[in-house]
């Protein structure tokens, strides 16, 4: 599986969602790649899931993709009933 | 590695700012007196919020202005506006912020261990409401330093 985690310039809050998502994935059990990238190269990417605020979520939400979208980012428990309603689905 | 780029000289307070576009500009004072960004990195910030919404305000209360490297960043470096007084984003509740920490990375790694500790900072509630309260730069330090090695 492949999460793909996006934010407006790829490098400071996806970096810190990586964190956040990477910690919790640990606590599911769950293995997966987890990469970080911005909104422009992430129209370009394929994944199993795209995470991000619900304002980048929204930019990228063409139909095709499977999006989770977060409030707080440093939030584990917010992000973990996220990544559980997508990847229990 | 986080108390060798957010330095005293770094760290400022206010009672309030105007609106955020004000904020952003006064968090990054300290990076542009100091020779990290040009005055264009600050318009990018800017541009960015306005184009993709507040993204930067990652947990509430708190902010990392940034954009990317190539729109005039220098070197790498970290500065925090703290605000008495929040200043609004967005219009929800939880897109305001009285902590701004900006900064500015030349690549996209070098910058990755003090953010990783700029996020241990904002995750521990103990520290974090210390944070929150603290109302001097020896204040701020001494936390930023208990999460840097």
């Amino acid at each position: 599986m492949k999460i793909m985690i996006v934010c407006g310039n790829g490098l400071g809050s996806s970096m810190m969602l990586e964190m956040t998502v990477n910690s919790v994935l640990k606590e599911m059990g769950v293995i997966a790649e987890v990469g970080h990238t911005d909104l422009f190269s992430a129209k370009g990417e394929v994944a199993d899931l795209f995470v991000g605020s619900h304002e980048i979520m929204s930019q990228l939400d063409d139909g095709s993709r499977q999006l989770a979208g977060v409030r707080n980012i440093m939030d584990k428990a917010e992000v973990r009933a996220a990544l559980e309603l997508k990847l229990n689905q | 590695m986080l108390n060798e780029i957010l330095t005293p000289d770094s760290i400022v307070f206010k009672t309030s700012c105007p609106d955020w576009q004000t904020a952003v500009r006064e968090s990054c004072a300290p990076l542009l007196a100091r020779g990290t960004i040009e005055p264009a990195y600050i318009d990018a910030i800017i541009a960015n919020v306005i184009e993709l919404g507040p993204y930067i305000v990652i947990a509430p209360d708190v902010a990392i202005p940034h954009a990317r490297p190539e729109a005039g960043a220098l070197g790498m470096g970290m500065s925090l506006l703290k605000l008495t007084e929040p200043v609004a984003f967005g219009s929800e509740p939880d897109e305001q912020a009285r902590m701004l920490f900006a900064f500015s990375a030349i690549d996209s790694r070098s910058h990755q261990r003090a953010l990783k500790q700029l996020a241990d900072l904002i995750m521990d509630e103990e520290k974090f409401a210390a944070l929150a309260a603290a109302d001097s730069v020896d204040a701020v330090l001494a936390l930023i330093n208990s999460v840097s090695n």
